[in-house]
């Protein structure tokens, strides 16, 4: 696979039809930033590009007006929110909390109050307290009680009409967008689910736990329709004798041909954040990891974000143990090829097996070797970072950060 | 029932300073007529009640935030909610649902303070309640001052899989050390190496016995017997194949598939049998990085199987006679670092207690409001040590008799948390 011909599946018909073709992440610089007097846990650009979005180690959401800067609170979790999404006609900001409900709010409120709060709702660790604030709230236009155990996840399908939810009961559900009805409950994960995606066709719906477990579901009748192994992405740590894994995100490219899935592999001790960050590409037509996307320094972290790019590249977000952090740029090489001298079933002696034919034993090497691929360019962020989402028009790119700042870049 | 302690004057303060003049080790052992001995026949007395422990360790630091100190909406409080207990007015981390229900078997400190972050130190002073020195651990006092003279199995069993070991019999006889069970199998090393008949076997034992007896000349006694007493203790645990066989599908159902689950059902089975002590080591809790989702899913295991046996153990009307302990060698910082996680933090955690000799349903003491300190009643390891020892029976203001020295059970700069006591 290359990035920039006719047969490119990282969306290049998009990038024709939306102009960003020529996009540059290597010119990308920060234009904006903002700051929360918490840490921040992702974000998400609003899709006319005025809002950035984001969820913060406190109840709150956050709307940050990019123009003006002003800041407006989401009050109406319980608990922290680690993922957004919104309708398909932009209007409503939806969020998964680890409350169990998913939260409907208006990005643009017909109400919004100004309340008196007190300072240490705002304040740093580091900051003297002041007085008081002024906060401009904003309440929910509707809670919904999705899960038994944290909602982990949302997800609205492309046509607006369905939505999609994981939880800690280790359900993922099926709702119409309509009116928030429960259409399916999918049954089948062991461990945690932490993200699901409706693919872009409208016909299935894919889901990953904590143990690397993929499931593609059928969305009209909620049954299993296939597996796809991502155990590399998770690790038993034998000295704590725990799992961790799993998707910190997921995502599809445009076409639906790619799923990326961002997390970490080759756990060495998880309780100390030891463990490489990797996003997993998967061939949707194959269910097979093609590409292992690896930081350039493959520093310990997590990779806490996934997106694809119209322009042909996939872009990362990672949050360093050292609490630094980056945003990687790759492209996908082709799968490599075979020699099929080489590979025409040849036994540990070097014998031919007359048995196996080429096809097969290729098919075999991509299965078995999915390609590493460095990024082509790395913006380097002074913290660590733990949510990624580009405007509509790719043109830049938010992402939320350890410290509480919310930072924007141009490309 | 919340238990608080008379605000004003806290003598613990003044213990501390004494506490460090006195320092660590045997010296304590110049103590002598602080207390009384602990003489024959009140030990025959408490060995006579069958009194029994069960303790849980949650290794690497439990989360008082995630456990049993919520502080929800709070600047440290993260992500989770405090939800309702058995216990009107007495709330718990939402990620123990199952415990929750059994709250009313169990009363919560939540005011102790280590002054270490530690993990060697933190373990040792919850086990030993001293600060440091060689002392035994409550394991293995319990051993020595509660196991019944006619049982065969060792006093104190430790079913874990790895973490930090050492003498936990301190100055104690060998006998009343910890034996150590991998998960749920028997004792390594006793059974006989490939290729070694029976009879072979035998006469190598009489040949153990015959040095045993020569070495024995001009030692102690009571050593070499205690060594003997160890070997013999073990081999008789694991003579009970039944212990380690495979477990019951039922129960197994009832109580997880998980390691922790098995071996939980193993303590079970230990404390009917009689062993004195049992403790079960649940890893997985010391969480820099992710403390969220590790607690999500560490406490998710430990919380519906602890349910289980606490409720077992009531049911079988054990529960006034087994003292049941959760605890950690410290709890988390407040602060939530870069890596949503939460570093070690021994100025403000919590254990639960509860069973045999401890007033159930209560709250002794409580932490400020972002739980960044204790607010009142601290306590600490010392003090715990005590209540464990008083809950059973045993007067922990008294002293050991070790070959004629006076050594202070208890440490004798603190004392039982005497509104826990029932």
């Amino acid at each position: 696979m290359s990035c920039n011909d006719d047969s490119n599946p990282v969306d290049s018909k998009v990038a024709s039809d939306t102009g960003v073709a020529e996009v540059d992440p290597t010119k990308a610089k920060e234009i904006q930033k903002f700051t929360h007097g918490r840490p921040l846990t992702t974000c998400r650009v609003e899709p006319s590009g005025k809002y950035v979005f984001v969820g913060a180690e406190d109840y709150g959401i956050y709307r940050f007006d990019l123009e003006t800067g002003d800041k407006v609170a989401y009050l109406g979790h319980d608990s922290w929110v680690r993922r957004f999404d919104f309708s398909a006609d932009g209007k409503t900001l939806l969020s998964s909390g680890w409350d169990g409900r998913i939260g409907f709010w208006d990005v643009e409120p017909a109400v919004i109050v100004e309340v008196e709060i007190a300072a240490a709702v705002e304040k740093t660790e580091k900051e003297e307290a002041k007085a008081a604030v002024i906060q401009s709230q904003v309440a929910a236009t509707k809670m919904i009680e999705a899960h038994q155990g944290f909602s982990r996840w949302v997800h609205v399908a492309p046509d607006g009409k369905t939505i999609a939810t994981c939880g800690n009961d280790k359900l993922v559900k099926v709702w119409s967008a309509k009116k928030m009805k429960l259409r399916r409950q999918c049954v089948g994960h062991e461990r945690h689910p932490w993200a699901v995606m409706i693919h872009p066709n409208g016909q299935e719906l894919v889901s990953e736990d904590i143990m690397g477990e993929i499931i593609v579901w059928g969305l009209k009748d909620g049954k299993q329709r296939s597996k796809i192994d991502a155990s590399v992405m998770t690790g038993f740590d034998l000295k704590f004798q725990a799992d961790m894994g799993g998707a910190r995100a997921m995502a599809f490219n445009h076409a639906g041909t790619l799923l990326g899935c961002a997390g970490t592999t080759n756990v060495v001790n998880a309780f100390a954040g030891q463990q490489d960050p990797i996003i997993c590409i998967i061939d949707w037509e194959s269910k097979e990891i093609t590409h292992h996307l690896r930081t350039k320094d493959n520093k310990p972290g997590i990779e806490w974000g996934v997106h694809f790019h119209p322009a042909g590249f996939v872009a990362g977000c990672f949050a360093g143990q050292s609490n630094n952090g980056t945003v990687e740029f790759w492209r996908l090489d082709e799968l490599a090829v075979a020699e099929p001298e080489a590979a025409v079933g040849a036994d540990a002696d070097g014998d031919l097996d007359p048995e196996k034919s080429a096809s097969t034993a290729v098919a075999e090497t991509e299965k078995s070797k999915p390609i590493e691929q460095k990024p082509f360019h790395v913006v380097k962020v002074d913290k660590a970072v733990r949510g990624i989402d580009f405007s509509s028009d790719g043109r830049r790119f938010a992402i939320a950060c350890a410290d509480g700042s919310l930072r924007v870049y141009e490309l | 029932m919340t238990m608080r302690r008379n605000k004003g004057c806290n003598p613990i303060d003044h213990d501390l300073s004494r506490r460090g003049f006195m320092g660590g080790g045997l010296m304590a052992g110049a103590m002598a007529g602080f207390g009384t001995l602990l003489s024959p026949a009140m030990a025959a007395k408490m060995k006579g009640q069958q009194k029994q422990i069960l303790q849980v360790y949650l290794q690497g630091g439990v989360s008082q935030f995630e456990s049993w100190d919520p502080k929800p909406g709070t600047t440290f409080g993260g992500p989770f909610r405090a939800i309702p207990t058995s216990v009107p007015g007495t709330q718990i981390c939402e990620l123990m649902p199952h415990t929750a229900k059994k709250m009313h078997l169990l009363s919560i400190v939540r005011s102790i303070n280590l002054r270490t972050n530690d993990h060697n130190k933190g373990m040792l002073f919850m086990e030993k309640g001293r600060p440091a020195g060689t002392y035994p651990y409550v394991g293995s006092v319990a051993s020595k001052y509660l196991s019944q003279p006619d049982n065969p199995l060792p006093g104190f069993v430790h079913i874990t899989t790895r973490g930090l070991s050492g003498e936990t019999a301190g100055f104690l006889e060998a006998q009343h050390a910890q034996l150590r069970l991998e998960g749920v199998q028997p004792p390594q090393h006793l059974g006989l190496p490939a290729g070694v008949s029976e009879d072979l076997a035998l006469r190598s034992e009489n040949l153990r016995l015959q040095l045993n007896q020569q070495f024995k000349t001009g030692r102690s006694r009571s050593l070499i017997d205690s060594y003997d007493a160890s070997f013999d203790q073990a081999r008789q645990l694991i003579k009970r194949t039944h212990l380690f066989g495979d477990q019951d599908e039922k129960e197994l159902d009832r109580y997880g598939r998980h390691w922790f689950g098995r071996r939980c059902l193993l303590a079970r089975t230990l404390l009917e049998e009689g062993v004195t002590c049992v403790k079960v080591t649940h890893h997985g809790y010391d969480t820099h990085a992710e403390n969220f989702n590790f607690h999500v899913e560490q406490l998710d295991e430990f919380d519906k199987t602890f349910a289980t046996l606490l409720g077992d153990i009531e049911e079988r009307g054990m529960l006034d006679n087994v003292l049941v302990i959760v605890y950690s060698e410290f709890g988390r910082t407040p602060a939530i670092n870069h890596k949503f996680g939460r570093d070690h933090w021994g100025a403000s955690l919590s254990v639960a207690m509860g069973g045999c000799g401890i007033q159930a349903g209560g709250v002794v003491g409580s932490t400020n409001a972002d739980g960044t300190a204790v607010k009142d009643r601290e306590v600490d390891g010392g003090h715990l040590f005590h209540t464990y020892l008083q809950a059973v029976g045993i007067d922990s203001q008294q002293n050991h008799d070790i070959d004629g020295r006076s050594i202070p059970i208890g440490d004798p700069v603190t004392e039982p948390i005497k509104e826990l006591l029932s």
